[in-house]
């Protein structure tokens, strides 16, 4: 089943774009998402996250996820009961990609798809943002 | 007792996940519009993991804010995420842990009631039952647009309560339940996105004339989920469906006739009404009406408020403002207000509930000039 985007305001964090440096070097990237849903999950309950830099499709097993003080690869979230994608908190996504992103501005586009049991599945409801990445060699 | 006013937090959703209101901020706009009753979203409410975790210094700022406000908590609304793990549903003895917790939680925080939604087995609700009323809580089925009081599944909860002599359950309405129309929000999408204005209207019309023929006959439908319910409802109709596409109407007029609205006629809740617990004021749009007041074009709400007030409703009816997740598309300049929309909700009901006492001085004199 293709994917469908839905556009919604107020998923991607403002200024939330950052590269994520370990030992001095460039190794990938993160920003903060809000939850497309209106009350907090269970990880397992996240069905899916689209991030696209630049019109580029970031590969799912990329990016993991904190929240709720913990952080788990997008491989293991489909059994995660206990820690919660918080309401007032935002997620941070991260992914490793060995680079991370150049200098300047980029076109970010984020989706999410929550699993509601009373909801037709595959919708993934998100934004597009013009960001500027807050560290970059 | 008259009937009292109250607000979910759902109303406030965009406020309260953007970080624009606390929690407190939601109770204190409660307060002033002049609401008692505050109903939550236990995962939108809690912060900081205290959903799964409740620590007593939260339970201690809980109380302390809604005594200071002077609210009470009326309504925990609570889910079944069945669908939890990809690879298979939960088990029924699964859902009943979780709706157990929902319970535990619910009970600390001072809640009476609790809201539960329409996809619940009532297999699971049936044992949480008992459980509930330990922990001196009511539920509350929801019935929730499309599905309509008149329904097997809805006759099937009224014969369980009958049948245990359960004193401690019941529905809570939505008055999405007495839609008017296809609502002004997604229709004024729809033409946004090229929708034809003249088919618009016309969904509008048949909308219209299916749900006053469905007032009228009322019949049990008897295969009631909310799938089956889009072939029934009123705004539903595969001939609907197919007359719209033979007028050239594409996937945006579509979605106006696929909306899962429906229309039960008001005075259906006389039949329910010791068995309605608590009352979801769903509405989408407040508008001015032109007298003075405000009205939503989309709901049958004064008529509906006319129906519990002269039965002798005296519970709580909670505003559920719906409006906000129509109108969030990036490209459009945020105008609704959360709180003004609540606040033009709480005065269009109070204005029907104290019609019964309104210019009788001003009649009085007519008919003693006219005697003379």
């Amino acid at each position: 089943m293709d994917d469908v985007f839905e556009k919604r305001k107020f998923v991607i964090c403002e200024e939330s774009l950052e590269n994520v440096i370990q030992d001095g070097k460039q190794i990938g990237f993160s920003l903060k998402l809000r939850i497309p849903e209106y009350r907090g999950l269970p990880l397992a309950l996240i069905g899916g996250i689209r991030i696209f830099i630049d019109g580029n499709l970031i590969p799912e097993e990329m990016i993991s996820i904190t929240s709720d003080g913990a952080t788990f690869k997008w491989s293991e979230i489909s059994t995660v009961r206990s820690v919660y994608w918080l309401y007032e908190e935002p997620a941070l996504i991260t992914v490793i990609d060995n680079k991370g992103l150049s200098k300047g501005t980029h076109k970010v586009g984020a989706y999410v798809e929550v699993r509601i049991s009373y909801m037709p599945p595959g919708i993934f409801a998100g934004e597009e943002r013009e960001m500027e990445v807050r560290n970059a060699d | 007792m008259p009937i009292k006013l109250g607000m979910t937090s759902y109303s406030f959703q965009d406020e309260l996940a953007i970080g624009l209101m606390s929690l407190e901020d939601t109770m204190a706009a409660l307060a002033a519009i002049g609401g008692t009753g505050y109903e939550a979203i236990l995962e939108q409410v809690l912060p900081k993991g205290n959903f799964m975790n409740l620590s007593d210094s939260f339970v201690s700022y809980w109380n302390e804010l809604l005594a200071k406000y002077s609210l009470e908590a009326t309504c925990a609304d609570i889910f079944d995420d069945f669908n939890l793990y990809r690879n298979r549903t939960l088990s029924e003895k699964e859902q009943l842990e979780y709706i157990v917790h929902y319970l535990k939680v619910a009970n600390r925080l001072g809640f009476k009631t609790i809201r539960v939604l329409c996809n619940t087995p009532i297999s699971v609700l049936d044992k949480a039952l008992p459980i509930a009323e330990d922990l001196n809580l009511k539920l509350g089925l929801e019935i929730h647009a499309p599905l309509s009081m008149k329904t097997q599944w809805a006759l099937n909860w009224q014969e369980l309560l009958y049948k245990k002599n359960a004193k401690n359950g019941g529905f809570i309405p939505d008055f999405g339940i007495f839609g008017l129309r296809p609502l002004t929000l997604n229709v004024a999408r729809a033409i946004r996105n090229g929708a034809n204005p003249e088919i618009c209207d016309f969904i509008v019309e048949e909308y219209k004339k299916n749900a006053k023929k469905r007032a009228e006959t009322g019949e049990i439908i008897a295969s009631a989920t909310a799938e089956e319910m889009l072939d029934n409802g009123p705004a539903g109709s595969k001939e609907l469906a197919e007359k719209v596409l033979k007028m050239g109407g594409g996937k945006e007029e579509l979605a106006l006739v696929n909306a899962r609205l429906c229309y039960d006629n008001p005075l259906w809740l006389v039949e329910v009404l010791d068995l309605i617990i608590h009352v979801h004021g769903k509405f989408y749009d407040m508008v001015e009406d032109g007298k003075g007041g405000y009205t939503d074009p989309n709901i049958d709400t004064e008529t509906v408020i006319r129906v519990l007030r002269d039965n002798g409703y005296d519970g709580y009816i909670s505003s559920e403002y719906e409006g906000s997740h129509l109108q969030r598309e990036p490209s459009l300049d945020i105008s609704y207000d959360s709180i003004e929309q609540v606040r033009r909700h709480h005065v269009m009901i109070r204005n029907v509930l104290t019609e019964p006492y309104k210019g009788l001085l001003i009649k009085y004199d007519k008919e003693r000039r006219n005697k003379k």
